[in-house]
C-alpha cells in the first residue's frame, strides 16, 4: 500500500508577513480516510491549498504518491488530487451544471464521449442525475455541495480532499453528505471543526493547532479525549 | 434581484425554444437591422414586422405580461423623445409651415419621425427578448462561439452571468444593513456610502475571482476554453431560418 | 444613457461599432498575450461587481436620480484596456438581459461607456497625475476628476450621436446632457473617489494605475509616470474639452432659445433634420454649434489618436 500524502515540515506564510503552517508534518496511506480537525486559524484551510499545488512548496515538503508538488508535476497531481471547496460557488464557474462538471475531463483532453460519460457517471454518484441544463446560481446550497463534488468526482482522483464539508447544511442535509461521502472510495482528507461529522466519516484523525499538528490517532479515541480537545479550542471549558 | 430573471421561459418547450441558437441569434439580428432601416415615412413595414414578431411570440408560450414588462426599457427615451419630435420639422421645405396648435407648431413629419423611432426601440426590445426568453443563456454562448465571437470575451461574459446575482444580492444586502442603521442624511454624505460599499466590493470580486481561479487550476486549467456541446443544426432550423430572412427582406425591400 | 435601437443613425452604429471592435479587439489580444490566466476569471467576476454597482443610484436634483457608471473606477484599478473589456461585457450583458441598450446601437454604447468612458477618462486621469503631487491626495484629486469628466463625456458623446443622428435637436440634446451628467458626474467622482481610497488603504498592490501592471500580470511592478508636459496637455484638454462643450451652447443661447427652435425661424436659418434612413448630418446652419462640433469631435479623435501612439510606444519599450 502506497502513501498517497506525505507532507514534512511544511512551512507558509501568508503574503502580509503571518506564518500559518509552522512546519506541518502529516502521512496518510492509500484508502484511508481521515480527518483533520482544528479551530479557526490554526491553517486548516491553508494545508488543503497546499495539496493541489495552489501554493508553491520547495524541497518536497508536499508529495502525492511520491511526486513532490513542484510545477512539472502539477498536471499529474491536479488530476490526482480533487480538493472540494468550501464555498461551491468558487468551485461552480460556469453558467450550467454540464460545464463545470465536464470543466475537468476537458482539461484533461478525454474526447467528447467519455467526458459526457464522466458528467453522467459523477452526477450519479452524488445523486443528482439529470441536473446538467441547471444554472448553478439556482440550486440551493445542499445542491451545490454536491454538484461541487461531482466537478471534481469527474477526473477520477484517487485523492479527495474536503474543506469544511457541512459548513452551512442543516442536519439531515449534512447526514445525506456524510453517506454520500462515505460510498466514494478513493483516500479522504476531511478537514472539519464539526466533530460529528468527522467522527461519522473517518478513521483517523488529526489535529492541527497553530500551523502545526499536535496530536493523532484513531477518531473514536481523539475525539473522546475531551481534555485534548478543550486544549486544543474544540470543546467548550469546564465550568461554561 | 429575481435569480431566475433571465432564464426564466427559456426552458419552456414549444417550436422556437427547439430552433438552433445560431439560426435564432441570426435571425434576430437580421429582422433588427430590417426594422431600424426601415425608412421613416412607411407605416405598412412595421406593421408587418409586428405581425411576425407577434407570431413568434404566439409560438413561442412566452406569457404577454413578462412581454410588456420588458418593453418598459425604452419608455424614457421615447418619452423623452415624444415631447420634442411633434414639434420639429424633418423637412426644410415644412419649415415655417407646421400646424398651429395651442400656440405651438406641430409638424406632420415630426410625428411620423417619432412613431417610426418608437416603432424601432420598440421593435428592438421584442426581438432581443424573443431570442433570450426562448435560448438558454449557456447556449446562446456556445451560439456565439459557433458564430466566430472570441473565446477570451465569451469567458468573461460567462463569469460575469455567473456571479453578477450574487453581487447585486451582496449589494441589496448591505444597502438594506445600512439604511437600517441610518437616519437621512445629504446627497454627499450618501454618496460616500455608496463609495465605500463599492470600494468593499471590488475587493470582494477580486478575492472572488481569485478563489475562482484557484479552482479552476485545481481542476486542470491551462488557458485553453474547450468546449464538447455541439449545437446540432437540423435541415428544418435552416429551412425556418431562411424563409424567416426571407420574409423579412421581403417586408424591407418590397413593403 | 444606454441608447436603444432606432434613435441613432445606421451610418453612427456603423462606425462606433466598427471603433468599438477595434478597441475591444485590440484589448483582447492584449489581455491574452500578457500570459497570465489569473485575468480571466478575475476580469469576469469585476465585470458582474461592475453590472450590479450599475444598479446602484443616487438621488440628484429635484427627485431625479443617476446610476454609478464606474468607467474610470474601472480603468484605474484594472487598466484601461481591461476596462474597455469590463464595460464591454457589462454593455453586452445588460442589452441581452435587459435589452437596456439596442443590439443596433451596440457599438455605439460600448463607444460612449467603454472607450470614451474608460479610456479617456483614464488619459485624464493619468495626466492629471503627471501634474498634481505624487501623494494620496493627488491621486484621488485626479480620480475625482477624471470620474467626473468620463461621465460627462461620455454623455456628450451620446448626444453628439444623436444630434448627427437627427434625432434630438443638438442644441437641446448638448446642454441637457451635458448638464444633467455634470450634475450626475458630482455623485460618480465621489463614488469613485471613496472606492479608490479605500483600495488604496486596504491592498494598494491591486491598483493598477500605481504599478502600472494589470491585476495578475507577473511583470515587475514599475510606476506609470507621464511627463508633466504631456500631463498638462492631456488633463488640460481634457476638462476644457468638457467644460467648454457644455457651456458653449449657453453662450449662444438666448432665453427663449427653446420657443426660437420650435418655431424654427432663427435668423433667417433652419433647423433641417433629415429623416433617419436617408442620412445626412444636418445640424443647422448655426456656426458657433459647428464649429464647436467639430472642434470637439476633431480634437476627441486627436486626442485619441495621440494617446494610443503614446501608449503604444512606452508598452514597446517597457
Amino acid at each position: 500500500m502506497s502513501t498517497a500524502i506525505e507532507i514534512s515540515n511544511l512551512r507558509y506564510s501568508y503574503p502580509d508577513g503571518r506564518a500559518a503552517l509552522k512546519g506541518l508534518d502529516l502521512r496518510i496511506e492509500e484508502g484511508e480516510s481521515v480527518a483533520v480537525v482544528g479551530p479557526n486559524g490554526a491553517g486548516k484551510s491553508t494545508l488543503l491549498l497546499h495539496l493541489n499545488g495552489l501554493f508553491p512548496t520547495e524541497n518536497g515538503a508536499v508529495k502525492i504518491y511520491g511526486l513532490p508538488a513542484a510545477a512539472e508535476n502539477l498536471k499529474e497531481i491536479r488530476r490526482r488530487v480533487g480538493l472540494v471547496f468550501q464555498n461551491p460557488d468558487d468551485q461552480l464557474f460556469c453558467v450550467s451544471v454540464f460545464d463545470d462538471v465536464a470543466f475537468g475531463p476537458l482539461n484533461l483532453g478525454l474526447s467528447p464521449e467519455d467526458v459526457r460519460s464522466r458528467v453522467s457517471e459523477s452526477l450519479a454518484t452524488v445523486g443528482i442525475s439529470g441536473y446538467e441544463e441547471r444554472s448553478p446560481h439556482h440550486l440551493s446550497f445542499g445542491e451545490k455541495k454536491l454538484v461541487a463534488i461531482a466537478t471534481v468526482l469527474s477526473m477520477r482522483p484517487d485523492i479527495l480532499a474536503f474543506d469544511e464539508p457541512s459548513s452551512n447544511l442543516d442536519p439531515r442535509t449534512s447526514h445525506a453528505l456524510m453517506e454520500t461521502i462515505n460510498a466514494l472510495k478513493a483516500t479522504k482528507l476531511i478537514v472539519t471543526h464539526d466533530l460529528a461529522f468527522a467522527r461519522a466519516t473517518t478513521r483517523r484523525t488529526a489535529i492541527i493547532n497553530d500551523g502545526r499538528i499536535v496530536a493523532e490517532g484513531a477518531t473514536e479515541k481523539i475525539l473522546s479525549d475531551t481534555a485534548l480537545l478543550r486544549a486544543n479550542g474544540l470543546a467548550a471549558d469546564a465550568h461554561a | 434581484m429575481k435569480h431566475s430573471f433571465l432564464d426564466k421561459y427559456s426552458g419552456l418547450d414549444s417550436p422556437v425554444h427547439r430552433i438552433d441558437a445560431r439560426v435564432k441569434a441570426l435571425c434576430a439580428l437580421g429582422i433588427i437591422i430590417a426594422i431600424v432601416t426601415t425608412p421613416v415615412e412607411r407605416a405598412l413595414p412595421f406593421a408587418a414586422y409586428f405581425a411576425i414578431l407577434a407570431s413568434v411570440f404566439l409560438l413561442s408560450k412566452i406569457p404577454l405580461r413578462h412581454i410588456l414588462a420588458r418593453l418598459l426599457i425604452v419608455a424614457p427615451f421615447v418619452l423623452l423623445f415624444a415631447a420634442v419630435a411633434p414639434f420639429v420639422p424633418h423637412y426644410t421645405s415644412e419649415a415655417g409651415r407646421g400646424i398651429g396648435v395651442l400656440g405651438l407648431r406641430y409638424y406632420p413629419s415630426g410625428v411620423a419621425t417619432l412613431i417610426s423611432v418608437a416603432a424601432k426601440a420598440v421593435g428592438g426590445v421584442l426581438c432581443i427578448v424573443a431570442l433570450t426568453s426562448t435560448t438558454p443563456f449557456s447556449e446562446l454562448l456556445r451560439a456565439l462561439e459557433r458564430l466566430r465571437v472570441p473565446r477570451f470575451f465569451l469567458a468573461l461574459l460567462s463569469f460575469a452571468y455567473r456571479y453578477l446575482f450574487i453581487f447585486v444580492d451582496e449589494f441589496e444586502r448591505m444597502k438594506r444593513a445600512h439604511d437600517a442603521r441610518s437616519f437621512g442624511g445629504g446627497r454627499m454624505w450618501h454618496a460616500q456610502v455608496l463609495g465605500r460599499m463599492v470600494g468593499t466590493m471590488f475587493l470582494r470580486s477580486f478575492e472572488r475571482g481569485e478563489r475562482v481561479y484557484g479552482a479552476m487550476a485545481a481542476r486542470g486549467f491551462d488557458g485553453a476554453f474547450r468546449s464538447v456541446r455541439p449545437l446540432s443544426l437540423k435541415t428544418a432550423d435552416l429551412a425556418c431560418g431562411v424563409a424567416f430572412a426571407a420574409l423579412a427582406a421581403a417586408v424591407r425591400f418590397v413593403l | 444613457m444606454h441608447i436603444p435601437d432606432g434613435f441613432v443613425s445606421t451610418p453612427i452604429n456603423i462606425a462606433s461599432a466598427a471603433a468599438s471592435i477595434g478597441v475591444v479587439g485590440y484589448a483582447l489580444r492584449r489581455a491574452g498575450s500578457v500570459l497570465d490566466q489569473r485575468k480571466i476569471p478575475l476580469l469576469g467576476v469585476v465585470a458582474a461587481f461592475i453590472f450590479a454597482a450599475q444598479m446602484l443610484n443616487f438621488p440628484v436634483v429635484a427627485g431625479t436620480s443617476g446610476h454609478f457608471v464606474g468607467a474610470a473606477l474601472a480603468a484605474i484599478l484594472l487598466g484601461p484596456f481591461e476596462a474597455v473589456l469590463v464595460m464591454a461585457s457589462v454593455l453586452v450583458l445588460q442589452c441581452l438581459m435587459f435589452a437596456d441598450g439596442g443590439i443596433t446601437a451596440l457599438g455605439s454604447n460600448v463607444f460612449n461607456m467603454g472607450i470614451i468612458g474608460a479610456l479617456f477618462g483614464y488619459a485624464v486621469f493619468t495626466g492629471l497625475r503627471a501634474i498634481l503631487p505624487r501623494n494620496k491626495s493627488g491621486m484621488l484629486a485626479a480620480a475625482a476628476v477624471a470620474a467626473w469628466v468620463s461621465i460627462v463625456a461620455s454623455a456628450l458623446s451620446c448626444a453628439v450621436m444623436l444630434g448627427a443622428s437627427g434625432t434630438f435637436p443638438i442644441s437641446i440634446a448638448m446642454p441637457a446632457m451635458g448638464v444633467v451628467h455634470a450634475l450626475i458626474g458630482i455623485g460618480e467622482a465621489i463614488m469613485t473617489t471613496v472606492a479608490v481610497s479605500l483600495v488604496l488603504a486596504t491592498r494598494p498592490d491591486l491598483i493598477y494605475a500605481l504599478h502600472g501592471r494589470g491585476i495578475g500580470a507577473v511583470a515587475a511592478p514599475k510606476e506609470r509616470v507621464a511627463s508633466p508636459a504631456w500631463g498638462f496637455v492631456v488633463a488640460g484638454l481634457g476638462v476644457a474639452l468638457v467644460l467648454g462643450t457644455i457651456l458653449s451652447p449657453f453662450a449662444s443661447a438666448s432665453p427663449d432659445a427653446l420657443e426660437k427652435m420650435i418655431s424654427v425661424q432663427q435668423q433667417g436659418q433652419v433647423w433641417q433634420y433629415a429623416p433617419i434612413a436617408d442620412y445626412e448630418i444636418g445640424l443647422g446652419k448655426s456656426n458657433f454649434i459647428k464649429v464647436g462640433l467639430a472642434g470637439l469631435i476633431g480634437t476627441l479623435l486627436a486626442f485619441g489618436l495621440t494617446f494610443f501612439v503614446v501608449n503604444a510606444i512606452r508598452g514597446r519599450r517597457s
